[in-house]
């Protein structure tokens, strides 16, 4: 019993010891993630000092700083206002609040209003006034994106409304009320083309594939004078020369019919583009060899249809997605694939394309990134290019006075090819970040600060001065102007 | 299983069975040899566990026992004395003498059993225990420093996998595995889940002539460890708990967002290209304007804790009688992890946590005079775990996220990421908030159970010295994981806001519900061994003994094997070995062993082989003349000895090959001259499309594949000096390993093989080195000391390898070490274009791109261009191949303090990574703040061609950062590896608190690390430091006895 007993007492000694241990370890420490900043309110018992903004003038968008103090962290209690307009108010440290300068700020005079977390305290507005400047600016026309899932789809409606799946190829035009409209080619391989009524801020959806009854649309282009028919190159997939009459490779539609009805132009082989010559002579091209095809030369009477003569090959041996985009003076036609850009020159006599000639780009086809002039600049996968008329070459009086504006789709940029073949970046890649990453969706500057994700297609408003551009990875419509 | 049980019970209710009465009382005083009385002596009836008193603070004792019985009287430190009660009352006054052990007492644990010190002839270094225990979670962990012969490194300190990689005597071959071979009470078992309070004896076997019995199993070394037993005494309690708190040795501190931000600027313009900030972005990462777009994130602050708890207890129980004795113990291991997860917003922890119980129970049982059965069963189930995703990633994604790139949460509570999932890099890019927190978490439990059976029969009937043990082991192993696993939705902000000033979120990575993923694997292993010893005195100067032996042993893993047949089959050996050893007197010694070893990975008539080892040993110290002229000099023993050793380890590139000697069949597969990969071959004519599969060879048979031999010298010296005060042993050691298995690389193509190349015994590698440790044991009046040190040399280096010739011998690895370091040999930073136009090109990326303050390289062919042809052997290898320890101790009036010092040297590595090489990989990765701020080369600044670090660039730079002199860091370290203050309760105070002894202690660890290398924790070896740092740790602890 006694030693049952002692033994007992141990035990209880050395539990308790062992306990007093834990117990004094036990504690845990705080720390970790403690959630967002809580914010400050403008102490409405102290005066309210504005004392500077910076910087005086800048463009759209730039960030201005109100400095001071007592200005509270609530954002949503600041009220920035520059002239006249309500600038996006971002940050503010109380001391400092951080804004955007908006657009159509013309005006200049800049009021801030601070409240704190219940009533107004204070307004003030700077004698001095901010002077807004003038630049090239991208912005977005329309396109309604899901932020969640970057998903959209067919949708039509107002410019706030619509969705695009991956708008590919723009065709500007104007009808015959005068109305501003792009036509669309959406996806890649014609999933619908879209009507973007720019006068009327409408998008609506002219024909779909199944209603067309079309493949593979890849490009469109308007007869060369006339522009009442508007014709589709068709990828039908029918590379062999056997196989030329097995499917259409090109169709057309009539302005009388809205381009809403589409008839078969042309059996051939797989075709990517098609240009309309100004004396009506026709050239597409296909995939085999990257040959160039004088549209309806030959009569194959045996199967009664036409069929192309074959001219030359725009890069001997190997074969791309060839996109042919003319000249408005019809003096050449540019070729735009194998990463390059070719220039084939018209001959206006015999009515034919002659062979194709590196114009910018890699002679062995590489792909890249560099702005260069001719063969020592690099693209990556370009698409869609436009003309435009250049007014220096017409002051200094030059025979080709068109500048090319081209989608370089993978480098994510609007390139500009001289005639003389210089290539330099026209917008996009701007923001430059850590992570080196040159797409996305920013509007700004359009070389500092903007960014397109894969654009494809282009046209160009001479009037107004404005480009579009399919940005086809952001699903939305982009402009390109001065503002 | 069962059947052991049942008979084990049966056993312990028959030893319970009672005895006639007839009773005395007993009484007495019991003191030390200088007449103290001595308190807390045990006194206890032979055979009667639990029956018995202690002697109270008089000395005094009382016990009433039944006549003609034994009293047995013992205390630590005094030999043990027997008395027999005869059947009237006695009083017994007890005179206890110090138990004497001197050096020729000494026992070394060796292959054969427990073997007086003087007697070994093989390299044995015996290690104590006391020395091992340390607040480490692994025995491993305890060796570097500690233990003679064993080199030893730890990679990691995250709980779970904080324990060390060791080899003894080095890594003496490129091939197979260089692991030693760790046996726990005679079977295989893992050290790391080896409760350290079990261990009783601890000892390192490294010559051929001391593994030779264990076959080719024993080729890289052996640790043997025997787990404690019950003792013929009263019950023993002992109990002990610690406290540990863990902080990190060396935490990298990374540069802050404004200066990330500033050199992110400076790598771009001295580049020639557009900085990334302007003046107005710096301003607003600095005042925190906008935190969404231009956060300042302290991502180690944030998720590391200062510090992490461990729990540790343990106790055990042991008693028993002459019939049977057991021991019981259990402990629980807590560590605690380093991360801050925020408990209070989940149910479950995310933490790195690591959770262990073990438990052992060990029991001997003398069935007849003649006949001993021990039983033991160990266990330990483990339980680790860790956020959902896995927990490396965390470690990863510290080091990945710049402070300015993401916020933790952006304002309208999206959580932010850096990478779409898509890419590979998919986890490593979730920000280390997320993945600690916010991805579910993770359980692995494992389940170890080893039993084992011992019998061990005395023939001394059929002729004396004559014995026979067999031995029975089963150990099973299982591990479970279960993930539950899921991810909020993830988002990164774009460069700008939108014209409205609204921030451009694109969504990443999609959210995931919560899913669960399990799994499980398991394995069990059973060994049979059956012993047959003989030991002889003949005449009174010659002792023989001899030992033969059968072992077979069995693993089988049928878990997560899939379809491959061979993975399925249980992995079998089996061998014979035997021993030989005359002695005369304890002066001369002659030894021979060997082991004939059959392996399943060779073909027919190459699966023998057979292992001799001789050794031989001579005491100086007791020949006549020596024993009665120099009577300071206790033992003075050189040993040599001389054996091989086979393994029969196939690896190729870290896979085990099994059954090498066959060959595989399969569907021809090719790759055209496009890059098209095809199956079958196409018959008829050109673009026909008439495929048919093929059958040829996918792995050609190696048949005459065979054993790796080691071939191992080994002489040594052990010495004790004045009464055993001092001790010292010393061996050098020489191995040759040849017959290295390695795949055939370069055979011509004539040869017609286009699959997998046959393998053969074709590599050689030489190793040698020294190793020794010493004692001193001196007593400063009242204090008494010791000074222990060791040290580990090796060097090894390749004499033969499957390799090309090449016209530079630098290139070849033949001549080297294995893993020797290689690199380019830096000659400092380009001073200016002069200096770049006047030297060889340097051909790494391109050369018109290399910069004044790049990095300017040896053109070691002198051929004038600078590529890979310049590589030289640079350095030593990651691993240490020097580590040595030094300890002191002492003790003084109940207080004990032990402070031990480890180092390491001749280790090399690269450093390397984004935290070294700013911007390598762009945003990915933090910069260290000792990079940031040090003498670095910038342009305008700091143009001193001797700059620790080379002109910034950004997204890597090929003629930079690659492995050079310049980048070569010195491993070596010293550290303050353990210091242990103790202090045990004065006895008096012990009896009143009614326990046998107590004692406080403290012991820190990993104190004070010195080193030339400051980038990180230099024992990690690490080249870029992501790795969860060593723990540098302070313990509190109390240890009772009852």
């Amino acid at each position: 019993m006694k030693i049952k007993h002692l033994l007992m007492c141990r035990f209880k000694v050395v539990a308790s010891l062992l306990i007093a241990g834990f117990i004094i370890s036990g504690c845990s420490e705080d720390g970790g993630y403690e959630g967002p900043k809580p914010v400050t309110y403008c102490d409405a018992s102290k005066p309210v000092v504005f004392s500077d903004y910076t910087p005086k003038e800048g463009l759209v968008r730039t960030s201005m700083y109100i400095e001071g103090s007592n200005f509270g962290t609530d954002v949503s209690k600041i009220e920035v206002t520059i002239g006249g307009v309500q600038a996006p108010v971002i940050g503010s440290s109380g001391t400092k609040i951080y804004v955007m300068v908006p657009r159509k700020s013309n005006e200049g005079t800049v009021k801030v209003t601070i409240k704190d977390d219940k009533t107004f305290v204070k307004e003030h507005t700077f004698d001095e006034h901010f002077n807004l400047k003038t630049t090239l600016q991208v912005g977005t026309l329309t396109g309604k994106v899901d932020p969640s899932t970057n998903a959209s789809s067919i949708i039509d409606g107002t410019f706030a409304e619509a969705e695009f799946q991956n708008p590919w190829w723009l065709e500007f035009d104007k009808d015959e009320e005068g109305n501003k409209i792009i036509y669309c080619i959406d996806t890649e391989n014609l999933n619908a083309l879209r009507k973007i009524d720019l006068t009327n801020q409408y998008v609506s959806t002219v024909f779909t594939k199944g209603q067309a009854g079309v493949h593979q649309v890849k490009s469109m282009t308007f007869e060369g004078t006339s522009r009442d028919t508007l014709f589709f190159v068709d990828d039908n997939g029918r590379g062999n020369w056997n196989d030329r009459h097995q499917m259409p490779n090109i169709f057309y539609a009539l302005r009388s019919e809205k381009f809403r009805k589409v008839y078969t132009y042309l059996y051939g082989q797989c075709s990517y583009s098609a240009v309309s010559m100004n004396d009506g002579a026709m050239f597409y091209n296909t995939w085999t060899s990257s040959t160039v095809y004088k549209a309806k030369s030959v009569w194959d009477s045996a199967d009664k249809l036409w069929d192309g003569l074959a001219l030359f090959s725009v890069k001997a041996n190997s074969s791309d997605h060839v996109f042919m985009i003319k000249h408005p003076d019809d003096l050449y036609v540019y070729m735009v694939g194998f990463h390059g850009v070719y220039k084939c020159a018209y001959d206006k006599v015999n009515k034919v394309l002659v062979s194709a000639v590196l114009h910018a780009g890699d002679l062995n086809g590489g792909s890249g990134y560099v702005d260069a002039p001719g063969s020592g600049a690099r693209f990556n996968r370009p698409r869609q290019g436009v003309f435009v008329k250049n007014e220096e070459y017409v002051k200094e009086g030059k025979e080709d006075v068109y500048d090319f504006y081209l989608c370089d789709h993978n480098n994510n940029a609007i390139r500009k090819v001289t005639p003389n073949g210089e290539v330099s970046t026209f917008a996009g890649r701007g923001s430059v970040g850590t992570d080196g990453k040159v797409w996305g969706w920013i509007d700004g500057d359009a070389r500092e600060t903007a960014r397109f994700r894969e654009p494809c297609g282009i046209c160009y408003d001479e009037e107004e001065g404005i480009f579009y551009v399919a940005d086809k990875e952001n699903k939305r419509i982009r402009t390109i102007s001065i503002e | 299983m069962k059947k052991y049980l049942i008979f084990l019970l049966y056993i312990l209710v028959c030893s319970m069975s009672g005895y006639a009465q007839n009773k005395v009382t007993v009484s007495g005083v019991i003191s030390d040899e200088t007449g103290q009385p001595l308190i807390g002596a045990n006194v206890v009836v032979r055979d009667r566990p639990g029956l018995g008193v202690v002697s109270d603070i008089d000395g005094k004792f009382k016990i009433e026992v039944e006549a003609f019985q034994y009293l047995v009287f013992s205390y630590i430190g005094y030999e043990k004395q027997e008395h027999l009660i005869k059947d009237k009352n006695l009083v017994l006054n007890i005179k206890m003498e110090p138990s004497k052990e001197t050096a020729l007492d000494e026992v070394t644990i060796t292959a054969t059993g427990p073997q007086k010190k003087v007697t070994v002839t093989g390299a044995i270094t015996t290690v104590e225990t006391a020395t091992l225990k340390t607040p480490v979670s692994s025995v491993s962990n305890a060796l570097a420093g500690n233990v003679a012969g064993v080199l030893a490194m730890q990679r990691s300190g995250q709980p779970g996998s904080n324990t060390s990689e060791f080899w003894i005597r080095g890594i003496s071959t490129f091939g197979g595995s260089s692991s030693a071979l760790v046996l726990v009470d005679g079977f295989e078992r893992s050290l790391d889940e080896l409760n350290i309070e079990d261990i009783q004896d601890f000892s390192v076997l490294k010559d051929a002539s001391a593994t030779a019995i264990y076959g080719s199993r024993g080729a890289n070394g052996v640790i043997l460890i025997t787990t404690k037993r019950g003792a013929d005494a009263k019950v023993d309690i002992n109990v002990k708990a610690e406290y540990t708190w863990t902080t990190r040795t060396m935490t990298p501190k990374f540069a802050d967002g404004l200066t990330y931000a500033a050199m992110a600027n400076e790598a771009m313009t001295t580049r020639n290209r557009k900085a990334i900030y302007s003046q107005q972005e710096l301003m607003m990462i600095d005042q925190q304007l906008d935190p969404d777009i231009y956060p300042n994130v302290d991502w180690m602050g944030l998720l590391l804790k200062d510090g992490a708890p461990t729990y540790r207890a343990s106790m055990n129980i042991k008693g028993g009688g002459s019939k049977a004795r057991y021991y019981l113990s259990g402990s629980l291991l807590d560590e605690g992890g380093m991360y801050n997860v925020d408990n209070a917003m989940n149910q479950y922890n995310t933490n790195a946590n690591y959770k262990r119980y073990n438990y052992r129970l060990n029991v001997d049982m003398n069935l007849s005079t003649t006949t001993l059965v021990q039983v033991g069963i160990g266990g330990a189930l483990e339980q680790t775990n860790h956020a959902g995703a896995n927990s490396d990633y965390i470690w990863t994604s510290v080091f990945g996220y710049n402070p300015i790139s993401m916020p933790v949460m952006y304002s309208n509570g999206y959580v932010p990421v850096l990478l779409e999932e898509a890419s590979d890099m998919a986890e490593y890019r979730y920000n280390p908030w997320t993945v600690a927190t916010q991805t579910g978490y993770s359980e692995i439990w494992k389940n170890t159970i080893n039993s084992n059976i011992t019998l061990d029969q005395d023939l001394k009937f059929i002729t004396p010295g004559l014995k026979f043990v067999g031995r029975f082991g089963y150990d099973t192993y299982n591990e479970n994981y279960i993930q539950r696993r899921k991810n909020p939705e993830m988002w990164r902000a774009e460069r700008q806001r939108d014209s409205n000033g609204n921030v451009v979120f694109n969504r990443l990575v999609k959210e995931r519900l919560l899913a669960q993923y399990a799994s499980a694997s398991g394995d069990r292993k059973d060994f049979f061994e059956a012993v047959l010893s003989y030991n002889k005195d003949v005449a009174q100067d010659h002792n023989i003994s001899s030992i033969f032996k059968y072992t077979c042993d069995n693993y089988v893993n049928t878990s997560n094997v899939g379809s491959d047949i061979m993975e399925g089959i249980a992995r079998r050996h089996q061998g014979i070995a035997g021993n030989v050893a005359y002695r005369y007197k304890l002066r001369y010694f002659l030894n021979f062993n060997f082991g004939y070893n059959g392996s399943e990975n060779f073909a027919k008539g190459h699966q023998y082989g057979f292992f001799p080892a001789y050794s031989a040993a001579w005491n100086l110290a007791e020949e006549n003349f020596i024993k009665d002229n120099v009577t300071w000099l206790n033992m003075f023993k050189i040993r040599y000895s001389y054996g091989e050793v086979g393994t029969d380890n196939s690896k190729i590139n870290d896979k085990t090959i099994r059954f090498p000697y066959l060959a595989d069949f399969g569907n021809y597969e090719r790759v055209t001259n496009a890059g098209e990969e095809l199956t079958g071959y196409n018959w008829g004519d050109l673009n026909g499309t008439f495929n048919y599969d093929g059958l040829t060879y996918i792995n050609v048979a190696s048949n005459n594949v065979t054993w790796e031999i080691a071939k191992k010298h080994d002489l040594g010296l052990d010495l004790y000096l004045f009464n055993e005060k001092f001790g010292l042993t010393v061996d050098y050691f020489n191995e040759k390993r040849s017959g290295i298995y390695m795949q055939r690389n370069y055979l011509p193509d004539m040869v017609g093989i286009q699959w997998s190349n046959p393998a053969a015994n074709v590599g050689r590698v030489k190793s040698e080195g020294f190793d020794g440790n010493f004692k001193l044991d001196t007593k400063l009046g009242p204090v008494g000391a010791q000074i222990r040190g060791n040290f580990t040399y090796s060097k090894n280096e390749i004499e033969e390898k499957d390799e090309m010739i090449n016209r530079y011998p630098y290139l070849r690895e033949t001549g080297f070490r294995v893993n020797q370091a290689r690199g380019l040999v830096a000659l400092g930073l380009f001073e200016d274009y002069d200096d770049i136009r006047n030297s060889p090109r340097q051909d790494f990326g391109d050369s018109k791109d290399v910069m004044p303050g790049d990095i300017k390289y040896k053109d070691v062919n002198g051929d004038g261009v600078v590529n890979n042809n310049d590589i030289v052997p640079i350095g030593a290898t990651t691993q240490p191949n020097l580590i040595y320890g030094l300890g002191v101790s002492a003790n003084w009036n109940g207080f004990d303090i032990n402070i031990h010092f480890q180092g390491a040297g001749k280790s090399n590595f690269f450093i390397n990574g984004s935290t070294v090489y700013p911007f390598q990989s762009g945003e990915w990765g933090n910069i260290l703040d000792k990079v940031a701020h040090s003498n670095r080369w910038i342009l305008g600044e700091n143009e001193d061609p001797n700059a620790e670090y080379p002109r910034l660039s950004y997204g890597g730079n090929s003629n930079n950062y690659r492995a050079s002199t310049y980048w070569l860091r010195d491993g070596s370290y010293v550290r303050l590896k353990t210091l242990e203050i103790g202090y045990t309760l004065p006895k008096t105070l012990t009896r009143k608190l009614f326990l046998g002894s107590a004692r406080f202690h403290f012991i820190g660890q990993n104190l004070l690390t010195f080193s030339k290398f400051k980038l990180w924790d230099p024992e990690m070896g690490s080249s870029n430091g992501q790795k969860y740092p060593l723990g540098k740790t302070i313990t509190i602890g109390l240890t009772v006895n009852i």
